[in-house]
């Protein structure tokens, strides 16, 4: 493959890098963020950021910033590379300043949106233009990389839409994980959650001391266990009675109105359920009953109030899928077992079920899979939060939420999410393991 | 085998499965009928027989009530449902297919790291915990309409697996090699051939991300508690336990509370909040089946 750069110019790139390093290693001395104490105006320069500085005539401190200090080992980084290029290709050059200078705008970034806390022991705190002028120098590092693996075909136009879903799953899905230390910490806002102090297992230590641990592990796991093998039998029981049924338009309309509360978010699930289940109002306690339960203070009927709600929300789902996969079989089966003598239920017992397994094994492992998480609203909405039900409805995302918003107790809910996360990915590489082992075709990964 | 005994086995089997098939629909369908009926009982019939499937004294109160002392509150609800749906679903269908159209080319050296990238998301989360703080303390997104919009809802990895497999089973390879060999850039082939020729796929899939979005009220719960911006679900969720907000909204506006239609004023609100997607559910559920049937197919 042809490069579309020659060598002239790949120099004056090189050069270009160690200009832009020094630039951003020049741009400390500026102002980085300003703050007044006794109605002056003070600066605070990039370098007090990385080596903590007493302010406001010692009563404030500014501890020094970690990322900052990432930040400007990026630079540095950029000039040993520039110095090494006749030892390493220039690809590898390309990638590597690709990335300093992805991590200098990043680091950068994430010190402008965390000044509030960083700066929180100041009055009137103000970003001030130095930071923004490192970040501009990083993103020029970035687009002249950019620009030159492109250039040496290493990146191509693919790369650039993959760019966008990617930068949105680093935000939403990746940030989040470095955020698991905050179970290890004690997280104090003031200080800010990088300096909160490292206490270890302490937070987990409170939380598996409670008796709420067993509560919700118990929870999670039982309901979830029910919610498996009663959801997935009515689903094939259902999805086998929907591809029998002789007429396609009563098929299909079964099928749409089967689907109906799939369509429907858990809040309005909880109304209907208050209908029926209220006590000076509902339907059960004022038209079937003779003596009115109170349902929201009697935490023994829910586990059979949840389990029928979530079958009566799913079955459309899965009644959906299943027959989905039962249409895709071949017709001349059935045509030839019919030939030879089987009836209609020899054939579901020996033709559809066997067929089904492959399907049954990828929702099974993938409901499995996610075992460790509740589903939120479930078990938050449709008790309505009532609180006399928790041992019998709460579940690990109840009790993280509550723990959090509720009762403003971060390291309870950090340990309970991150007990959740880990234990949740252990279980997946486990299960799937164990299927691999069984059979590797009907593994998820 | 006689066929006349076969022949009416078949009849036998055929109406136990209707009749079984007929009480799962009406389960699925009547809790829908408690819920409209109830909200056009009179009060007072309520009061004394509970919600039912048939208003005992039909009353137009409830609405009328809700209407006249909270039009405002519903109808600004409303508006701000409508707009977190439209503009996240818009931003899904922007960015989810761009990243999963690359996936399924044979000759995206990076597919497989993207691929992993993706579908790690779907194995490992940080949980609820460091999401809420990196959005609140980093982002800075409590309280603004961002937090409708962006935690978790634009795309997940199953949407972009169903993406990618939909790219590699329906586009040939050498109808992007003869766009390619004619000159067309990537992009352009993207936008000219791939996205018309995946429209189905784009309308199923949008369709679930947008009913995602109509029904979301976990990030509002999480994120807002500015009553002004409460998206509709969010402001139902506020009234699920007590109509203590309601109650106080009314007296602001000096309007009797004792005369408040409390037991069927409920039903009522919840049946504003699912009527839109009901009314719309006929000319979608073509594609909402389709994409439910997608659920089952592995990579």
């Amino acid at each position: 493959m042809q490069n579309r750069i020659g060598d002239k110019e790949n120099k004056k790139v090189y050069l270009i890098w160690s200009i832009l390093a020094v630039l951003s290693l020049a741009t400390l001395i500026l102002p980085f963020a300003g703050y007044s104490y006794n109605k002056t105006a003070y600066q605070l320069a990039g370098f007090d950021f990385l080596l903590g500085k007493k302010i406001m005539g010692g009563t404030a401190y500014i501890a020094p910033v970690k990322f900052m200090w990432l930040a400007v080992m990026m630079p540095v980084a950029v000039l040993v590379v520039v110095l090494l290029k006749s030892r390493i290709s220039s690809k590898l050059c390309g990638r590597l300043i690709l990335a300093f200078g992805f991590v200098q705008v990043f680091c950068c970034g994430l010190f402008l949106l965390t000044a509030s806390s960083t700066l929180s022991a100041v009055k009137k705190p103000k970003i001030e233009y130095g930071l923004y002028m490192l970040m501009f120098l990083g993103i020029l590092i970035v687009v002249s990389a950019v620009y030159i693996l492109y250039q040496l075909k290493v990146l191509c136009a693919l790369d650039f839409m993959v760019l966008p879903g990617l930068l949105y799953l680093l935000i939403n899905n990746y940030l989040p994980l470095i955020g698991i230390s905050i179970a290890f910490r004690k997280i104090d806002f003031v200080k800010g959650i990088w300096n909160s102090e490292w206490v270890g297992f302490e937070n987990f230590e409170f939380l598996f001391r409670s008796k709420d641990a067993f509560v919700i592990t118990r929870n999670t796991l039982l309901y979830n266990a029910a919610f498996i093998i009663i959801g997935n039998t009515m689903g094939i029981i259902t999805g086998i009675c929907l591809s029998e049924i002789f007429s396609k338009r009563l098929q299909k309309i079964h099928q749409t109105l089967i689907l109906l509360p799939q369509l429907i978010s858990m809040v309005i699930v909880a109304y209907i359920v208050y209908g029926f289940l209220s006590y000076e109002s509902g339907f059960v306690n004022k038209t079937l009953l003779s003596e009115a339960i109170n349902f929201y203070g009697e935490k023994r009927y829910w586990p059979f109030i949840l389990l029928f709600v979530n079958t009566w929300k799913g079955l459309g789902y899965s009644s959906t899928i299943y027959l989905s996969s039962i249409v895709g079989i071949d017709r001349n089966l059935y045509e030839a077992a019919r030939i030879d003598g089987c009836t209609k239920f020899g054939a579901i017992k020996n033709i559809t079920i066997p067929m089904l397994k492959p399907t049954v094994y990828t929702l099974v492992l993938l409901q499995v899979g996610r075992i460790f998480y509740s589903d939120f609203g479930l078990f938050y909405q449709v008790p309505m939060n009532s609180g006399a039900l928790y041992t019998a409805t709460n579940t690990i995302d109840t009790y993280v939420y509550r723990a959090m918003m509720k009762l403003n107790n971060i390291s309870m809910a950090s340990a309970a999410s991150a007990y959740q996360a880990i234990v949740g990915f252990v279980i997946v590489l486990t299960f799937n393991l164990i299927v691999r082992k069984v059979n590797k075709e009907n593994a998820l990964f | 085998m006689d066929s006349a005994v076969k022949g009416r086995n078949d009849i036998i089997v055929q109406v136990f499965i209707n009749i079984f098939l007929t009480i799962l629909t009406l389960l699925a369908v009547l809790p829908f009928v408690l819920l409209v009926a109830s909200s056009f009982t009179d009060e007072s019939a309520l009061l004394k027989q509970g919600y039912g499937f048939w208003p005992s004294k039909f009353s137009l109160y409830a609405y009328e009530y809700l209407f006249r002392s909270n039009a405002a509150t519903i109808f600004r609800a409303y508006g701000i449902t409508v707009f977190n749906t439209i503009i996240g679903t818009c931003l899904s269908i922007l960015v989810a297919p761009m990243l999963a159209y690359p996936l399924s080319r044979k000759d995206y050296p990076r597919a497989r790291l993207v691929t992993f990238l993706v579908f790690f998301t779907m194995l490992f989360n940080g949980g609820m915990v460091p999401s809420y703080i990196m959005w609140t303390q980093i982002f800075h997104i409590k309280n603004t309409l961002f937090a409708y919009i962006l935690p978790g809802l634009v795309f997940n990895g199953f949407y972009i697996i169903l993406y990618k497999n939909n790219f590699s089973n329906n586009i040939h390879p050498a109808l992007i090699e003869a766009a390619k060999i004619d000159g067309a850039g990537e992009f352009y082939i993207y936008r000219k051939i791939i996205l018309p020729l995946s429209l189905p796929i784009l309308a199923t899939v949008g369709l679930m991300v947008g009913i995602g979005y109509w029904n979301d009220w976990v990030n509002g719960l999480y994120y807002i508690n500015n009553r002004n911006l409460y998206s509709l679900q969010v402001f139902l969720n506020s009234l699920v336990n007590d109509l203590r907000m309601l109650i106080t909204m009314s007296s602001e506006m000096d309007i009797g509370v004792l005369d408040m239609p409390a037991i069927s004023i409920r039903m009522a609100i919840a049946v504003v909040g699912t009527l839109p997607i009901l009314i719309l559910y006929p000319f979608f559920q073509k594609a909402f089946i389709a994409g439910i049937s997608l659920g089952g197919v592995k990579e």
